[in-house]
């Protein structure tokens, strides 16, 4: 009985719109949500130089480079969204940009 | 000799190594091959085997325990090969960064052609990368 | 041992298609019977509870989110709840609710999974296709909710990092009834002649033999242990919500029985999810400042357990009051079920030991943390089940 039922359920699904996406054979654009937390992107003219983003990164991705410039490896970022939580100006943001596809890990390096 | 390389591409097999992930890039590979992303259509197949294998997804931060079964997967898989390192643990150690167990990321271990970033990455983004390694190994010539 | 009676070791791993993650069961067969099975592990440990110790409160809520990328909401769901009452945060009830309903979502996803792993090790693809697919409307909300479909992030020290909002609410309130819908269907697939042929009576686990090895969970709880977490020690929201959902029971500790009471629970989800998202406060509270957090936390040392996909998780965490952690211990559901899976193992048809392993979902990352360090020579070696069903002594 059971098997009747899947094979129902199969049967009813060839006439139905398929579940698979077109993604990435066609150019389908990715419905990607708002609150997706993808690439970091962060705006160097609004940083303070607080070091909050620094302190609190779990995964160390974020390093002070001279002059008190932060610098993003997102070879080493995990995307939890804590330094854009923690910045007081808002300076960090996480992008939808979800496809970090690259060849080698110093693409990875932001700025 | 094109020919062959061309059909290789055509349908790249897939070993993967948990080497110390959390699972997540696991599933998100699974769900890859499920209904919703179906990497089959792109000729991917999930194999059991490293001997039966074109490309290897390797995911997680190597740790000495699991080194020696990546190191030995890797060597035992035919030529040509294609290396994929998915997820950031993999690509860099990520959190596991400074673990007394952490061996450096699978870049340090085995030479890796494709990088995934993303904890985990979407299955989108692993089809992409997949799709990028298939055309490496259409490139490499075995 | 007879006389005569050959046995065979036979390594199943560390990289075993059916087992995607790596570990390695030693089994011992008799012919096509296995007489026992000892599994090994280490091979996914990462140090995260030494790792734990050197970074500070707010860092390792994000590392210990990665110890399982299944669960991920269970371990820092428990790591919050251990910290908060060392420093008496009383966090807002909306937060305790959003964490309840992400804990649940969380559950629906893993039982779909498991569900979909277990037909993939029956070679019955259509199921692991089915489960699969409907998984991923979960996995939509959830990461629409929170950013991200696997390391959701919802928890901070002192609430939550999102917000419901409306149109996922509404999405939700669509998905609870789509959850009892699967869960009927699934139930009834479960009931199937060919299915029932595998899994009845295979790896039976006898109710003394349960509570003997500590199992925990629907492992426990199809060998008739009335135990769970949510309504015998209420956390977050689940106080409330006490009347609106019931603990599955079954009594015959088979395979067959692991999957019915999962399936049951996808509905006691479901009912859950509908009762949460009725009665959920409006106070949003924003969760206070890291960097507050870490000055306020004092020293103290404290323990907490939620209810995991899998069963029991438990959390004892020590803080120095410096915004760092002195020790954190984490045990997981798997861990408790390892050795009632040797029990279960034993005289199993060696075709049916992929079953019977799926039918406790094992989560060997989650349980990785365990390394017997030999003080004297210096030398590690990984625990065998054998070591840790005599008693965890040097284990932990």
């Amino acid at each position: 009985m059971g098997i009747g039922k899947i094979m129902k359920d199969a049967a009813t699904r060839l006439f139905r719109k398929p579940s698979t996406i077109g993604y990435p054979l066609k150019p389908e654009r990715v419905e990607v949500p708002d609150s997706y937390r993808g690439a970091i992107d962060f705006d160097p003219k609004l940083c303070v130089g607080c070091m909050l983003c620094v302190r609190f990164c779990p995964s160390g991705a974020i390093t002070v480079a001279d002059k008190r410039r932060i610098a993003f490896d997102l070879a080493r970022c995990i995307y939890c969204g804590q330094c854009a939580e923690v910045c007081p100006r808002k300076a960090i943001k996480l992008t939808k940009e979800f496809e970090l596809i690259y060849e080698s890990i110093e693409s990875f390096k932001q700025q | 000799m094109v020919f062959v390389s061309r059909s290789r591409a055509k349908s790249p097999w897939i070993f993967q190594v948990n080497a110390a992930s959390c699972n997540g890039c696991l599933i998100e590979l699974l769900a890859a091959l499920s209904p919703r992303y179906d990497a089959e259509r792109l000729g991917c197949v999930l194999v059991g085997s490293p001997r039966h294998a074109d490309i290897l997804v390797a995911m997680g931060p190597v740790t000495s325990k699991t080194l020696p079964v990546l190191v030995r997967a890797y060597r035992q898989m035919p030529e040509p090969k294609v290396t994929v390192a998915l997820g950031t643990c993999a690509v860099s150690g990520g959190v596991f960064v400074g673990s007394h167990v952490f061996e450096g990321p699978v870049g340090k271990v085995l030479p890796v052609d494709v990088y995934i970033g993303g904890c985990p990455p979407k299955p989108e983004a692993i089809l992409r990368g997949l799709m990028k390694a298939a055309e490496k190994l259409e490139g490499v010539r075995g | 041992m007879e006389v005569g009676r050959r046995l065979t070791r036979l390594p199943f791993g560390p990289l075993h298609p059916a087992t995607k993650e790596p570990a390695l069961l030693m089994l011992t067969v008799d012919g096509e019977r296995v007489v026992e099975a000892e599994l090994r592990l280490g091979y996914v440990y990462r140090g995260i509870e030494a790792l734990a110790q050197t970074r500070n409160i707010v860092q390792v809520l994000h590392l210990v989110e990665r110890v399982c990328g299944i669960c991920s909401h269970a371990h820092p769901f428990c790591y919050v709840q251990a910290v908060e009452s060392v420093a008496g945060i009383e966090p807002p009830g909306r937060a305790l609710y959003i964490r309840t309903i992400v804990a649940e979502l969380e559950r629906l996803q893993n039982h779909l999974l498991w569900m979909g792993v277990l037909g993939y090790q029956l070679g019955f693809t259509a199921l692991f296709m089915y489960a699969w697919r409907v998984r991923e409307s979960v996995l939509d909300i959830l990461e629409e909710m929170t950013g991200n479909r696997i390391m959701r992030g919802v928890n901070a020290i002192g609430g939550v990092r999102v917000d419901l909002s409306d149109r996922v609410k509404a999405k939700m309130e669509a998905l609870v009834k789509d959850a009892r819908k699967w869960a009927a269907f699934l139930s009834d697939v479960l009931h199937d002649k060919t299915v029932e042929a595998r899994l009845a009576g295979v790896g039976v686990l006898t109710r003394s033999d349960a509570v003997s090895t500590g199992a925990v969970g629907p492992t426990a709880r199809a060998s008739g242990v009335d135990f769970d977490v949510r309504r015998d020690y209420p956390h977050a929201a689940y106080e409330d919500l006490r009347g609106a959902f019931s603990v599955p029971v079954l009594s015959s500790g088979d395979a067959l029985a692991r999957a019915e009471v999962r399936v049951a629970e996808l509905a006691e989800s479901a009912n859950l999810l509908e009762a949460a998202l009725d009665t959920l406060p409006s106070d949003r509270r924003s969760p206070p400042p890291p960097h507050r957090v870490l000055r306020e936390v004092p020293e103290g040392e404290s323990v907490a357990k939620v209810e995991a996909p899998r069963g029991e998780l438990f959390y004892y965490a020590r803080t120095d009051g410096k915004g760092f952690l002195k020790r954190l211990r984490i045990r997981t559901p798997t861990l408790a079920n390892l050795p009632a899976l040797a029990v279960m193992l034993k005289d199993v048809e060696l075709a049916d030991v992929p079953a019977v392993y799926a039918s406790i979902d094992p989560c060997i990352s989650c349980t990785e943390r365990v390394l017997v360090v030999d003080a004297r020579s210096g030398a590690w070696r990984e625990t065998s089940l054998r070591e840790l069903g005599k008693g965890c002594g040097a284990a932990c």
